[in-house]
């Protein structure tokens, strides 16, 4: 009798023009999707431009939702394009190569010392994922952070479930190098 | 197997999701390769650490003006608005590139396009325009004197109808105060009679008294004529 609503429910609302169902669907997604960002981007405040942008492109497509799939699937598909899109934006020369890392260190733009209500698992998780170019650490977010498949991973970033497997394990493979020499020094 | 299938393999087999036959040649080769089994641990590890994440919470932003502030789309809301603008844009572009010209007549539209049609010379234009001014100027100035001709009909219907309900308004007053002073005559002439009565009546008693005083007077003066 009380329970939640459904979110193809919510969604139906929400297209309908009832704020309240829009605002509900929100506060459902929105912690998972911040974290989301915060890995991503390495810092809350870009965190939190993202979790917007995402969110706002997600309430301008809505009725777009045909209900075929799961709605997280559908929603991180969307962040996973509006991610993409913020982290060019951001360093707009960059492309997702093993170069990044090292530039992305310079300029400061991933700061897990940033995260302020993180514990130190935390920074070290965040350490550990600003070493990887975008386009390996959106697998690992995609991969073990939100459990995808491999098939859905490639739904979501239109690639080849093999090529996600590839840049999964080439990104397993650099943080091992960076954890080794950061503990033989 | 090779390094390079085992790898295709890896997750399936954390995961159990291999046959037998595939788990067992998958297992055999980590036992022989140092870097797939390395690439093993580094998913345990990575899982493991994964599972450490302590979920941020999400600081305070207002949602309502970032959604439902002004100007903002409904979900879904198919923009229209701006296809009719540029619509229109388009055939008011047309319009003006190929001189289009919508003219009506009895048996329906003509449009026309550039050329067909002769341009109005400038004399013509000036012609038609001094007719239009001086027919509107006429047309004015017959609107003005039927106006004006108007109010002063109506200014003397309203001064007779005012010297009308005047006239009445003192007819009345005369009346009422014609028909106060009779009332007020005939209550006068009334207490006059009565005045007149009561004066009458009291000669007529102080009459009767004399005559008694004179009787008892001569009686005391001749007492014989009383004895006789």
């Amino acid at each position: 009798m009380f329970g939640q609503k459904s979110d193809e429910q919510l969604i139906r609302d929400a297209i309908a023009g009832v704020e309240r169902a829009w605002l509900v669907l929100i506060r459902r997604y929105e912690k998972r999707l911040y974290n989301y960002a915060l890995r991503m981007t390495g810092n809350p405040d870009d965190a939190l431009d993202m979790l917007q942008e995402v969110l706002l492109a997600v309430y301008r497509n809505l009725s777009t939702f045909r209900g075929d799939g799961p709605f997280p699937a559908w929603l991180f598909r969307i962040a996973a394009f509006r991610c993409t899109d913020f982290l060019r934006r951001r360093r707009p020369n960059m492309g997702g190569t093993e170069e990044v890392e090292m530039l992305e260190d310079q300029h400061g733009q991933y700061r897990p010392d940033a995260v302020m209500s993180g514990s130190e698992r935390n920074s070290i998780i965040l350490s550990s994922l600003g070493t990887l170019p975008r386009e390996q650490r959106m697998v690992v977010e995609l991969k073990f952070f939100q459990h995808f498949t491999f098939d859905e991973i490639s739904g979501q970033l239109g690639i080849s479930s093999n090529t996600a497997k590839t840049r999964l394990y080439a990104a397993l493979r650099k943080m091992r190098k960076v954890k080794e020499v950061s503990l033989a020094m | 197997m090779q390094c390079e299938e085992t790898e295709k393999y890896l997750f399936e087999f954390t995961d159990g999701g291999l046959t037998d036959l595939e788990h067992t040649a998958v297992d055999q080769h980590l036992q022989q390769c140092a870097e797939c089994s390395r690439l093993l641990s580094d998913i345990w590890e990575t899982a493991s650490q994964s599972a450490n994440w302590q979920d941020v919470s999400v600081p305070h932003w207002e949602k309502r003006s970032l959604f439902f502030g002004a100007g903002r789309d409904q979900p879904g809301s198919w923009p229209w608005l701006n296809l009719v603008s540029v619509a229109a844009s388009a055939l008011v572009l047309i319009v003006v590139l190929f001189q289009v010209e919508v003219m009506s007549s009895e048996t329906g539209f003509t449009i026309s396009f550039a050329g067909q049609k002769n341009l109005v010379s400038q004399d013509e234009l000036q012609r038609s325009l001094s007719m239009v001014r001086q027919e509107s100027d006429r047309a004015f100035n017959a609107n003005v004197d039927r106006l004006t001709s108007q109010q002063v009909t109506t200014n003397q219907l309203l001064l007779r109808s005012i010297l009308e309900a005047s006239r009445q308004e003192r007819r009345e007053d005369l009346g009422t105060m014609m028909v106060l002073w009779d009332s007020e005559r005939d209550r006068r002439n009334q207490m006059t009679e009565e005045s007149l009565r009561f004066l009458i009546r009291n000669q007529a008693e102080d009459k009767r008294e004399l005559r008694g005083l004179t009787q008892a007077l001569r009686s005391i003066d001749n007492p014989q004529d009383e004895n006789l």
